[in-house]
């Protein structure tokens, strides 16, 4: 009976916002799926999230600093792009956001003093969007007395976990394309460098998809594990296949039905982007299956080939996925010598192009020579051989070396 | 007559054919590597892509085999000549190449005027066509690591990290396509541009007359017109 008064509590909470049962188990079951559980799970996680829910109508909430490096705020937008009551809100009703710079009403000195008791009572997870600024001596992003690199160390060294959210928080993103002056990079590589042992999840995006944020809090608040990462600690059933492998524009690539230029009849019919240098095809996350702002589309279904934005290694802040992908009308990335940039193709098809110049003068060379089409004469004696008649390779009539030898002998 | 004479022993059968594969397949994985680059003309991609990784499987095979077979087929150690020994030796340094990488080079350069003395492979010819085998397992693997049911492996995600992601395993894989077209442009212009005697013997087993080699003694000791 008990467990009947919850439930209907849980449904007047749905229902103040306008969100039926119907769409609430919808999202259970795709944050099951992307938390690594199946379908079949979408019960346990509804469950768990009932129970938090209700637990946290009742003041216990599980705390969540959000700081904001060097970025642009996108990720923040998209998480808060909620314009109609929506089933993600539920899980946002989970956490109890204690800071964040762009979302909370409060400011200044009481903001950060809630940052700093929430840090010290601990049992918190921080998300910390955009870059790392190793540029102006660490000075950057002084908040509050502190740069920016020492309230990420404080916040993350007490933290249960880390998420870094958007390719600029995994590896410095387009804050670090070249020249990169304010030498940004990621939080993990950030982290590890200065000892700092909590783990990293690493949610690339430019902005990273909100639904994989709460699919991680659904993971790490309510079943109370981190999801399974792969070796660049990405969440491996977000970002274990590319783009290319769950599009629904992949009939036509297999059909070879493409799309040449942009405002073409091929365009109007849906066809693959793959020819205006779509990135699907080397950009690891589940884009076609988590779609964007409540499934409603995303990048190729509107019609842009992916520029492979979730492209970003937390080891290397060279390999940003701007650097990666430029220019992104072309199949592959410019490649840079000094300040110049040229595409791959135009030194391989230059180089071939001057040796087959090179060839065809060697050519008229050959036949200048007399050596079309029977080759020149052997030499009788090998041109070693009679500079070294006693150690010789070859084993020659004794007139033929001596001569070979006589004749060495007067050129000199 | 300044050619050696051409026998059947230089190239025998089982490398013939070998030789037939790797030009077969080479030539179907370049343009099918280039539509899949760019799909130029509509409407072939599933069968380029299922052609493109039918022959990467195949000259992969094809070089593995003609390896094995080094060491147990004999061939001809020099041009010139009916001796034989195990086809593997002709590919290590023979004393027919002793001090001649230098010469054959001023020879290409019109530094020198008479013809080099050589085995059956010159000093640079050698070393190229050493090399060949270990591009061709080379952009094997590149290509694995472009292709999905393989890249996802932990082996190869590992490389392809190590590379420097997906983007340069593509670049190192397209530019190395044009490695293979420079060895091909220059192997038909050398093998081609003194007569077609040595294509017409590997590719139809013509045999031709021409100067006679010692190749113990490793020079040339007479010549053989083929009863011509």
């Amino acid at each position: 009976m008990g467990n009947e008064t919850a439930v209907a509590e849980f449904q007047d909470m749905l229902a103040a916002r306008g969100v039926s049962r119907r769409s609430f188990m919808k999202l259970c079951g795709t944050l099951a799926v992307m938390a690594g559980l199946g379908q079949a799970a979408a019960p346990r996680v509804a469950d768990a999230l009932e129970q938090s829910v209700i637990g946290a109508s009742r003041g216990d909430l599980y705390p969540v600093v959000w700081i904001e490096g060097a970025s642009c705020t996108g990720c923040t937008e998209a998480f808060a792009q909620s314009d109609a009551p929506d089933p993600a809100s539920v899980v946002l009703d989970l956490i109890s956001l204690n800071y964040s710079e762009t979302l909370s009403a409060a400011a200044g000195w009481s903001m950060e003093e809630a940052k700093e008791q929430t840090i010290a009572a601990g049992d918190y997870i921080l998300v910390y969007e955009g870059a790392v600024l190793d540029g102006w001596g660490g000075n950057a992003l002084r908040i509050a007395g502190k740069t920016g690199n020492e309230h990420l160390l404080e916040a993350a060294e007490h933290a249960d976990a880390v998420v870094a959210l958007g390719s600029c928080a995994v590896n410095g993103g387009w804050m670090a394309a070249h020249p990169n002056p304010s030498g940004a990079r990621g939080v993990q590589q950030f982290l590890a460098e200065h000892g700092v042992g909590t783990p990293v999840v690493n949610i690339p995006g430019c902005p990273a998809n909100p639904e994989w944020l709460c699919a991680v809090l659904v993971d790490a608040l309510l079943l109370d594990r981190l999801p399974r990462l792969d070796a660049e600690n990405k969440p491996v059933q977000i970002f274990g296949q590319t783009v290319h492998d769950n599009c629904q524009r992949r009939g036509h690539f297999e059909n070879g039905e493409f799309v040449y230029r942009l405002g073409s009849p091929e365009e109007a019919k849906g066809y693959c982007l793959y020819p205006l240098g779509c990135r699907g095809p080397q950009t690891k996350a589940n884009c076609g299956v988590a779609r964007y702002n409540h499934r409603r589309s995303w990048c190729i279904e509107a019609g842009a080939p992916c520029i492979g934005c979730c492209e970003a290694n937390p080891a290397d802040p060279g390999q940003n996925w701007v650097e990666v992908n430029t220019p992104f009308f072309k199949r592959h990335r410019d490649v840079r010598i000094g300040e110049a940039t040229v595409q791959p193709g135009a030194i391989a098809l230059g180089a071939t192009g001057v040796a087959a110049a090179a060839l065809v003068v060697h050519g008229f060379g050959m036949k200048a020579a007399g050596r079309v089409p029977q080759g020149a004469e052997f030499e009788k004696v090998r041109a070693w051989d009679a500079k070294h008649p006693d150690r010789s390779v070859g084993v020659y009539s004794k007139d033929v070396l001596d001569a070979a030898v006589r004749k060495k002998g007067e050129k000199r | 007559m300044a050619h050696l004479a051409h026998y059947r022993e230089a190239h025998p059968l089982p490398f013939r054919i070998t030789h037939w594969v790797n030009l077969v397949a080479m030539a179907f994985l370049v343009v099918t590597g280039f539509y899949i680059h760019f799909p130029w003309v509509p409407s072939c991609m599933g069968i380029a892509r299922g052609l493109h990784l039918f022959c990467g499987f195949v000259i992969m095979a094809n070089v593995v085999a003609r390896v094995i077979l080094a060491f147990f087929v004999k061939s001809a150690p020099t041009g010139g000549t009916r001796e034989t020994v195990t086809d593997y030796k002709t590919w290590l340094p023979q004393a027919d190449n002793r001090h001649q990488g230098v010469e054959w080079i001023k020879y290409y350069l019109f530094l020198k005027k008479d013809h080099p003395l050589s085995a059956k492979l010159g000093v640079p010819q050698k070393i190229s066509y050493l090399a060949v085998p270990v591009l061709i397992a080379f952009m094997f693997f590149t290509g694995l690591c472009l292709w999905s049911p393989t890249a996802n492996l932990p082996f190869f995600e590992s490389a392809i990290a190590f590379m420097g992601g997906a983007m340069s395993v593509r670049i190192v894989h397209y530019v190395m396509t044009f490695v293979f077209i420079l060895f091909t442009m220059l192997h038909v212009y050398l093998a081609n541009i003194e007569g077609l005697a040595p294509t017409k013997l590997m590719f139809f087993g013509i045999e031709h007359g021409g100067l006679v080699y010692d190749p113990d003694k490793h020079v040339i000791v007479g010549e053989d017109l083929l009863d011509r």
